[in-house]
C-alpha cells in the first residue's frame, strides 16, 4: 500500500461507493428472495421492510459515484497521456478492474430492469450474477487489503491527505444535491402513463372479458413487462392494459400471457384414509401448484416504489407482530394511508363477476385464534356471501368436508386435472348435502372441488369491483369496472394521477409477478 | 494476520453457514383467555379445530360455537325468544324442528346432546354476552373474536334479560327481551317475537373455570 | 337471439291429440306490458320436446282454440332451457285457456285471466326473497294458490346461488301456486302471471328474469339487462313499475341512467293516467335491519320522483322481514311523515328466506316484524287495502266461483299480521294529487289526523310577497331583520269531521326546526285566505289575528304539541267559516321555524272523536268526492251491513285488542264496460 493519502474527494466518493454497494447488495439480495428461494436461506443476514426504496436510492448514489469516477478517469487519462506512462498490472489492479466491470454490469442491468425495456430474464440473471460477483469482489478487494494492511487500510481510505474542509463540504453538498435530485427525478417522473379514454355516459361496456365494444379499439394500450412470479415461463409475463372512463366509472381491459388456465383450486381427493387437500405449500400460505390463476391491481393516490411503499419484505418486517409463514413479507401501509387492492380470482370470484375488493392499510392487530396474520392486506366489509372452502377445518393431512354431492356422478368431470375445456370448479351449497361418514360413498382416488359457494356473490363494499376474465389460446383477458368514487372509506377515489400496479398469479397463492415503475392514470381528458 | 483472516473471511463464512443451517421458527400462538373445546369437552390447540365450544377463563363461562353444518348449532338459524313461558313461541327460522323455532327449542336440543359435556346450557344474561363483544374487528365483521366464534352473524343475539319496556315503534307491545347487537356491541330491547340469533352459555361445565390470576 | 317464429294460427286438427301429454314442464306466466291484452307463457322441455307451441282460446272448447308458437328460447346458467310463447292481442278481462303441445301431444290444461280494461277491482300479491327456506317458500306458494290473485309481483332473489339446479327447484315449487279448478268438466290449473324483479342474488346474471320468465320489458326481442325494468299496466287502475336496484352497483351507470330517464319519462307521460302507481325493486332505500346498509343512491334516484309523480305504494325486498311505513315525503337525505299525501313503503321480502330481527325502525315506520310473509293488496278505484299474509296452513281456499263472483274477496282464516295502529289492513286513499293518504279508523274514539290544506307564512316587510312552499318552511317572529313581523297561517281540511261527534281531543303538532324561548300565540284567523295568494297585505296584516286561542313556548326542536280542544277553535271553524289559524309571537324577537307540508312533516291536527264512518267514507280525507264503488276501510262490526260483506275474515282477538276487519262496499265495481279500452298507456 502506498504511503500516499487520498484526497478528500476520493475518500468521499469511496465511502459513498462502499455505502451504496453494501446497501444495494443487501437490499438486492432481499428482493431476490422473492423469486430465488435459495437466497432466503440466508434471510437472517438480510434487511427487512421496505427495501426497494433503499435499493433504488443506493443505485442513484452508485451511479453518481460511477459518473464521478468516469469523469475522473477521463480527466486522469488525459493528464496521464501528458505526464505519466501506464501503471503496471498487479493483483489489486486486476481485482479493481474486475470490480469496476461488475459495477458497470450491475448498473446497466439494474437501470434496464428499472426501465422495464429489456429482455427481463436475461437482464435479471445478469444483474443477479453481477451482485454475486460484487460480493466476491468485496472480499477480494477490501478483504485482502484489510488482511494485508489491517487498520492502516481503513486509515488510508478514511483519512484525507489534506484538510481542505471547503473542498470536502463542497463535494458533499454536490453529492447530496445530486442524490436528492436523482431521487426526485426517479420517484416522481418515471411513471408509465396510461391514458384513460373518455366514453359517453350512455355507452354500454359489457363486463364479459371480451373487448368487443368499439370504445376499446380506440383506447390506447400500455404494455409492461412483469416478472418474479411463480410458474410463468421464466417467471415473467407481459401485461397489456387499456382504460376507459365515462365520468362515473372506470373500466380496465387487461390481458396477459398464461399458457395454462388453472382452475383446480386446492381440490380435495379421497384416499383410503379419508379426504385430503391437494396442496404444495398451502400450509405456509404459499401454495404454488394446486391453485387458481389470479390477477391483482393495486391503486393508490401515492406513487412510491414497491407498490406505493406497501411491500415490506422479510419474515418479520414488523418487529411487534407475528412473522409470516412463507418469509416473503407483508403488504401494509406505514403512513396509515389506505391503498386499494382489487384481487380477481379465476375460480373464487370470476363466477361472481367480481374482483375481491380489498385494501392495504395499517398493520392489523394480532387476532387470537387465527393462524394467518396478513398485516395491512385486508378485505373490504361484506354484508353477505359468498364462498367457503369445503372443509370443516384445515389440515395438511386428513380433513372432513363440509358437504358432499347428492349424486357422486357430478364429480366425474373433475377426475382429470389436465383435462382441457371449461369446468366450473365451484360447487353450490344447495347442490351438495351435509357430510356424514355414513353417506360418504365416494370412491378412493376421486377428486372434488373445494370452493363452496354459499350464495352467488358478495354483498356490500367487497363487491364494488365488477370483473370477468376469460382464458383463450394462452392468454387471460380480464375486464373490470368500478365507480370512480365509491364513497367507501375502504376504497380510494380514482382521479387523474392515481397510480396503479398490476400483478399476475399463475396458479400461485402469493408468488405474483411485479414491476418497478408505477402506472399513472391519465384522466386529464376526463369529463 | 490470522486474526485478520478470521474476522474478514472466516467469521462471515461462519455467519453465512449458520444462516443457511438455521431454520426459522414457525409462528406460534400466544396465551389467550379463550380456549377451544371440542364437542366431547376436550381443550385443543389455539390454532386447532374443529371445536364446538369456547371457554373464557376470565369469566369461567363456556360458550356455544356456531357452525354452518345445518345442525342445531347452525349460525344462520333465528329464534323468537321464549323462556319459561315468557315470550313468543316458534317465530324464528331454523330447520331442525317441524314447526318454526324459539330459544327453548335450542336449549332443549343442546342439553339433550350434552354439548361439550354439559347439560346446563341456557341463554346468557346481557352482561355475560356483552363480555364477548370486541370493537377492534375487521371491516364488516361482527363485533366478536371470529377466530374463536366463527359463523357469528352481524345481528341481534338473545339474552335471558326479559320483561323490559319496549320503546319507539314497539312501545305498543309493552315488553320485550334484551339482545346484544353484534354489529355495534350495544344491548337493545326487541320484541320477543323478533327472529334473532342465539348463542347459549353454561357456567356449569367440567372443562371451563375461571383462571387463577 | 330470439327467433320470432310465428303468429297465432287456427289449427283445430292438431287439437285432436288432446289427451296426450307434452314433454314439457315448469309452466310459468309473466306480464311485461299491457296485462289486458298480452302475456308470456314459459315452459321447459321435459325430455325431448320438439316444436312446442301453445294452443289457447277463450273457452274450454278446444276446437275453437288458436295456436301460438315459440317466440324465443333462452338458456339459463347452461342448464335450463326455456321456451317462451308471447300471446298478444288478447281480449281484456277474459279467461285464457291453454295447453302446451309438442310432438307428444298436449299437456296439462291451464287458464289465467287477462286484466280488465276498465276500473274493475282486483287483488295482487307482492313479495320477494324466495331464495332459501324452501319449506316456508312452499307454504307461501300454497297460500298464493288459495288467494287467487290477478297477478303476483316478485321482488327478486328467486334463488340463493342463481344456479340452474336451484332455479329448477324454484320452478318445481312454483307449481304449488297453481289453483285447481274444474271448468266445464275439465281439470284446469289456474296459473298466475308473475311480474319479476332482479335481486342481488341474481347479480351474476343480469339477464336472469328474461331468461327464466321471458319478460321483454323494452320489447326489442332480445334478452338483455335492459329487460330488468319496465312498466306493467294492470287495468286503468294500476301501473306497476319494476325497477332494478342493482344498477346502483359499479359497472351499470349507463343502464342506471337509461332506467331513471325512462322512469321519469314514463311517470310523467303515463303515470297520472292510472289511478294507482306501484313500484317494486329489490334493495330497500332504508332497510329495517341494522345488518343491512342504507341505499342512499336509490333514495337519491327515486324518492323525489316517486313523490313528485305520486307513487302510491312501493314494495321493497331483501331484508327478510315485514314493515309498513307512514305516507312519507323525502326530506333532505331521509323521509319524513306526511299526512298530506305521500308514498307508502312496504316490504321487505321474506317469502321463504329466513326472517331477520326487525331492529331498525325509522321515525316514519308504523310497524315491523320478523315474519314470513307477502303482501296481499286489494286494488280498487277508491282505494288500496294492503295486508300482510303470514304463511301457515290456516287459510281457507277460494274457489273459482268465489273469485269469479268477487274480484276482491279474500279467503277466510288467513293469518294476517296485525300492525300497530292499523290492525290487519292498511287502507290507502289518494289525495287530489293522487298521492297516498293512510286512512285510519276513527271509530269508537279512534284518532286520526286532519290533513293540512293550506300553510304559508307572511311578512310585514315583504308585505306583497307570497311565501307558499318557501324552502324555509313556516316562520313566526315578532321582529326579524329581513322579514319584519312574521305570521304563519295554517288551515286544515275539516271534511273528515263532518260525521263526527264528541271530539275528545284536538292536538296541534308542529315540527320545530329552530327553537325559541319566546311565547307564541295561536289565533283564529279573522279572514279567510289561501296559501297560493296569502300575503301580509292580502290578509289584512296584523288584523288577521282573530281571537287568541292558545299560547305555547317552543323550547325544543322536534314535535311540539299544543292542545286546541279547550280553545273552542275547532267548534268555531265547524260552526262558522274555516279560516284556519295564525301563529304569531306574543313577545320577543327570537322567532320559531317549523316545517311546512312542502318541506317536511306538515303541521298536523290530531283528532280523537266518535265518527260516523259511512259519512266519512263519502268524504275522504282529501276531499275527493268523485269516488264511488269499493271503499277500502275498516268499520266497526256493528255498522257492517251484511250485504256489503260477501266474504270477510273473522274478527280476531290479537294481543288483547279487537282487530277490526275491512269492509268492501261494492256498488258498481262489477259493472264492467267492455267497450272502454285501456288508454294509451303503453
Amino acid at each position: 500500500m502506498s504511503d500516499r493519502s487520498k484526497s478528500p474527494v476520493w475518500i468521499l466518493l469511496h465511502a459513498a461507493l462502499v455505502i451504496a454497494v453494501t446497501c444495494s447488495l443487501f437490499s438486492g439480495l432481499r428482493i431476490a428472495t422473492l423469486s430465488k428461494p435459495a437466497i432466503a436461506s440466508i434471510e437472517e443476514l438480510l434487511p427487512q421492510g421496505e427495501v426497494h426504496s433503499v435499493h433504488f436510492l443506493s443505485a442513484i448514489l452508485l451511479s453518481l459515484v460511477a459518473l464521478a469516477y468516469l469523469c475522473s478517469r477521463v480527466l486522469r487519462r488525459f493528464r496521464a497521456r501528458q505526464q505519466y506512462g501506464h501503471k503496471p498490472l498487479n493483483y489489486h489492479r486486476v481485482v479493481t478492474w474486475g470490480g469496476i466491470s461488475l459495477l458497470a454490469i450491475s448498473l446497466a442491468s439494474g437501470w434496464l430492469l428499472f426501465a422495464g425495456i429489456s429482455k427481463l430474464p436475461l437482464t435479471r440473471t445478469l444483474h443477479f450474477c453481477a451482485a454475486l460477483g460484487l460480493t466476491a469482489y468485496i472480499f477480494l478487494h477490501a478483504g485482502v487489503y484489510l488482511v494485508q494492511f489491517g487498520q492502516n487500510a481503513l486509515r488510508y481510505i478514511l483519512k484525507p491527505a489534506t484538510t481542505r474542509r471547503a473542498q470536502l463540504i463542497l463535494s458533499c453538498s454536490f453529492l447530496i444535491i445530486f442524490l436528492l435530485g436523482g431521487w426526485l427525478l426517479l420517484s416522481r417522473f418515471t411513471y408509465y402513463q396510461l391514458p384513460v379514454s373518455t366514453i359517453p355516459a350512455d355507452a354500454i361496456i359489457d363486463i364479459d372479458g371480451h373487448a368487443n365494444e368499439p370504445q376499446w379499439a380506440d383506447a390506447e394500450v400500455l404494455q409492461i413487462s412483469t416478472d418474479g412470479g411463480a410458474n410463468f415461463y421464466q417467471g415473467r409475463t407481459d401485461i397489456r392494459l387499456k382504460a376507459l372512463q365515462n365520468g362515473e366509472e372506470i373500466y380496465f381491459h387487461i390481458s396477459w400471457q398464461d399458457p395454462t388456465e388453472s382452475l383446480a383450486h386446492l381440490p380435495l381427493i379421497k384416499t383410503d384414509q379419508g379426504w385430503e387437500i391437494q396442496q404444495q405449500g398451502f400450509e405456509k400460505f404459499d401454495e404454488s401448484r394446486y391453485y387458481e390463476d389470479k390477477f391483482a391491481l393495486l391503486l393508490s393516490s401515492h406513487c412510491d416504489f414497491a407498490g406505493a411503499g406497501t411491500a415490506h419484505l422479510g419474515r418479520s418486517p414488523l418487529p411487534d407482530k407475528p412473522a409470516n409463514w412463507h418469509g416473503k413479507g407483508y403488504h401494509y401501509s406505514q403512513s396509515g394511508q389506505l391503498h386499494d387492492l382489487w384481487h380477481w380470482k379465476a375460480v373464487r370470484t370470476n363466477k361472481m363477476y367480481l374482483a375481491d375488493d380489498n385494501f392495504i392499510g395499517a398493520p392489523d392487530i394480532v387476532r387470537a385464534g387465527i393462524r394467518r396474520y396478513t398485516a395491512g392486506y385486508q378485505q373490504d366489509g361484506k354484508e353477505s356471501g359468498a364462498y367457503v372452502m369445503n372443509w370443516k377445518w384445515y389440515s395438511p393431512n386428513n380433513i372432513t368436508p363440509k358437504r358432499l354431492p347428492s349424486d357422486t356422478k357430478v364429480l366425474a368431470p373433475f377426475q382429470n386435472l389436465d383435462q382441457k375445456g371449461k369446468l366450473d370448479w365451484t360447487i353450490s351449497w344447495f347442490d351438495y348435502q351435509p357430510y356424514s361418514a355414513e353417506s360418504d360413498q365416494v370412491a378412493p382416488g376421486t377428486l372434488m372441488p373445494s370452493v363452496l359457494y354459499t350464495s352467488n356473490r358478495f354483498e356490500g363494499d367487497r363487491a364494488d369491483v365488477r370483473a370477468k376474465g376469460v382464458w383463450r389460446d394462452g392468454y387471460w383477458t380480464l375486464e373490470l369496472v368500478r365507480k370512480l368514487n365509491t364513497a367507501s372509506p375502504l376504497d380510494i377515489p380514482i382521479e387523474d394521477g392515481t397510480c396503479l400496479w398490476v400483478s399476475a398469479f399463475d396458479h400461485a397463492q402469493v408468488a405474483h409477478t411485479r414491476h418497478t415503475r408505477a402506472i399513472q392514470l391519465n384522466l386529464s381528458n376526463a369529463l | 494476520m490470522i486474526t485478520r483472516l478470521f474476522f474478514i473471511f472466516f467469521l462471515p463464512a461462519c455467519l453465512i453457514g449458520a444462516a443457511v443451517i438455521h431454520t426459522p421458527q414457525a409462528p406460534k400462538p400466544s396465551q389467550y383467555h379463550l380456549s377451544k373445546v371440542t364437542a366431547k369437552g376436550e381443550v385443543i390447540h389455539a390454532w386447532g379445530g374443529p371445536w364446538s365450544c369456547v371457554c373464557d377463563s376470565r369469566s369461567g363461562l363456556l360458550w356455544e360455537v356456531k357452525s354452518d353444518s345445518e345442525d342445531i348449532h347452525d349460525g344462520r338459524w333465528t329464534y323468537s325468544r321464549l323462556l319459561q313461558n315468557q315470550g313468543v313461541a316458534n317465530n324464528g327460522d331454523c330447520y331442525f324442528e317441524a314447526e318454526r323455532c324459539d330459544t327453548e327449542d335450542l336449549i332443549r336440543h343442546t342439553n339433550q346432546e350434552q354439548l361439550c359435556g354439559s347439560k346446563h346450557w341456557r341463554l346468557p344474561t346481557a352482561s355475560e354476552l356483552h363480555t364477548l363483544v370486541t370493537t377492534e374487528v375487521k371491516p364488516g365483521s361482527p363485533s366478536i373474536e371470529t377466530g374463536y366464534f366463527p359463523k357469528t352473524q352481524r345481528g341481534d343475539y338473545w339474552t335471558s334479560d326479559g320483561n323490559l319496556p319496549l320503546k319507539g315503534v314497539y312501545s305498543y307491545l309493552k315488553f320485550g327481551g334484551a339482545a346484544v347487537n353484534f354489529i355495534n356491541g350495544q344491548t337493545i330491547t326487541i320484541p320477543y317475537r323478533n327472529a334473532a340469533f342465539t348463542r347459549l352459555v353454561t357456567n356449569r361445565s367440567s372443562t371451563c373455570h375461571i383462571a387463577p390470576q | 337471439m330470439r327467433q320470432h317464429i310465428g303468429r297465432a294460427l287456427t289449427i283445430s286438427a292438431l287439437l285432436l291429440a288432446v289427451d296426450a301429454s307434452a314433454a314439457t314442464k315448469h309452466y310459468r306466466l309473466a306480464w311485461d306490458g299491457d296485462a289486458s291484452n298480452s302475456a308470456v307463457i314459459g315452459f321447459s322441455p321435459d325430455g325431448s320436446s320438439s316444436n312446442p307451441y301453445v294452443s289457447y282460446g277463450y273457452s274450454t272448447n278446444e276446437n275453437s282454440w288458436n295456436s301460438a308458437f315459440v317466440s324465443n328460447s333462452e338458456t339459463f346458467d347452461g342448464g335450463i332451457t326455456s321456451h317462451f310463447v308471447r300471446l298478444q292481442n288478447l281480449n281484456a278481462d277474459s279467461p285464457i285457456y291453454f295447453r302446451v303441445c309438442d310432438q307428444s301431444g298436449c299437456g296439462e290444461r291451464f287458464w289465467f285471466k287477462t286484466a280488465p280494461a276498465q276500473n274493475a277491482p282486483f287483488v295482487v300479491v307482492a313479495g320477494g326473497d324466495t331464495r332459501t327456506g324452501h319449506t316456508t317458500r312452499r307454504k307461501g306458494n300454497e297460500l298464493l294458490a288459495k288467494i287467487r290473485p290477478l297477478a303476483v309481483m316478485h321482488g327478486g332473489d328467486f334463488t340463493n346461488a342463481n344456479s340452474a339446479s336451484e332455479m329448477r327447484d324454484f320452478l318445481d315449487d312454483w307449481e304449488l301456486t297453481y289453483s285447481s279448478d274444474n271448468i266445464d268438466g275439465y281439470n284446469y290449473k289456474r296459473i298466475y302471471p308473475l311480474i319479476p324483479t332482479h335481486g342481488n342474488h341474481e347479480d351474476d346474471n343480469y339477464s336472469t328474469i328474461c331468461e327464466v320468465f321471458g319478460v321483454d320489458f323494452n320489447g326489442d326481442g332480445n334478452c338483455t339487462p335492459s329487460d330488468t325494468y319496465g312498466a306493467v299496466q294492470i287495468t286503468p287502475l294500476l301501473r306497476v313499475y319494476t325497477l332494478n336496484s342493482q344498477f346502483q352497483n359499479g359497472g351499470w351507470s349507463s343502464y342506471a341512467s337509461a332506467m331513471n330517464n325512462w322512469l321519469s319519462s314514463d311517470l310523467s307521460t303515463y303515470g297520472s293516467s292510472a289511478n294507482w302507481r306501484f313500484a317494486q325493486y329489490h334493495k330497500p332505500m332504508f332497510p329495517h335491519y341494522s345488518g343491512k346498509s342504507d341505499n342512499p343512491t336509490l333514495f337519491n334516484w327515486w324518492a323525489q320522483p316517486f313523490y313528485d309523480y305520486a307513487m302510491n305504494l312501493v314494495v321493497e325486498s331483501d331484508t327478510h322481514l315485514t314493515k309498513m311505513t307512514e305516507a312519507v315525503i323525502p326530506s333532505g337525505s331521509n323521509f319524513s311523515t306526511t299526512t298530506n299525501g305521500g308514498t307508502v313503503y312496504v316490504g321487505e321480502g321474506s317469502w321463504g328466506a329466513p326472517a331477520r330481527s326487525a331492529n331498525d325502525a325509522k321515525s316514519w315506520t308504523i310497524d315491523m316484524a320478523s315474519i314470513q310473509q307477502f303482501k296481499v293488496i286489494q286494488v280498487s278505484e277508491e282505494g288500496l287495502v294492503v295486508r300482510t299474509a303470514q304463511f301457515d296452513g290456516t287459510a281457507e281456499t277460494l274457489t273459482w266461483e268465489e273469485r269469479a263472483a268477487d274480484p276482491l274477496v279474500l279467503p277466510d282464516n288467513v293469518n294476517w299480521w296485525s300492525a300497530n295502529r292499523l290492525g290487519e289492513a292498511m287502507n290507502l286513499v289518494a289525495n287530489s294529487a293522487g298521492r297516498s293518504v293512510i286512512e285510519e279508523d276513527t271509530d269508537n274514539g279512534g284518532s286520526f289526523s286532519l290533513p293540512v290544506s293550506d300553510d304559508v307564512f307572511i311578512s310585514s316587510r315583504q308585505s306583497s310577497r307570497n311565501f307558499d312552499g318557501d324552502s324555509d318552511g313556516l316562520l313566526a317572529d315578532g321582529s326579524d331583520s329581513t322579514y319584519g313581523t312574521l305570521y304563519t297561517l295554517i288551515k286544515f281540511d275539516l271534511s273528515n269531521l263532518s260525521g263526527c261527534s264528541s271530539i275528545s281531543s284536538a292536538t296541534l303538532e308542529l315540527n320545530i326546526t329552530n327553537r325559541s324561548g319566546n311565547t307564541f300565540g295561536i289565533y283564529q284567523a279573522a279572514n279567510d285566505w289561501s296559501e297560493e295568494s296569502a300575503t301580509w297585505n292580502s290578509v289584512g296584516g296584523s288584523s288577521v289575528r282573530g281571537n287568541l286561542a292558545e299560547s305555547f313556548v317552543p323550547y325544543y326542536t322536534g314535535i311540539e304539541t299544543i292542545d286546541l280542544l279547550s280553545s273552542g277553535l275547532i267548534d268555531s271553524w265547524l260552526s262558522g267559516t274555516n279560516t284556519g289559524l295564525v301563529i304569531a309571537a306574543l313577545s320577543g324577537s327570537n322567532g320559531v321555524d317549523f316545517t311546512s307540508k312542502e318541506t317536511g312533516m306538515s303541521p298536523a291536527l290530531k283528532i280523537e272523536a266518535n265518527c260516523n264512518s259511512l259519512t266519512k267514507l263519502a268524504l275522504p280525507a282529501t276531499g275527493i268526492d268523485q269516488r264511488k264503488g269499493f271503499i277500502p276501510r275498516r268499520l266497526p262490526a256493528v255498522l257492517k251491513p251484511s250485504i256489503l260483506m260477501p266474504t270477510l275474515p273473522n274478527i280476531m282477538q290479537l294481543g288483547g285488542h279487537q282487530v277490526e276487519v275491512p269492509v268492501k262496499l261494492i256498488e258498481e265495481s262489477a259493472k264492467l264496460n267492455q267497450n272502454q279500452g285501456v288508454t294509451a298507456h303503453l
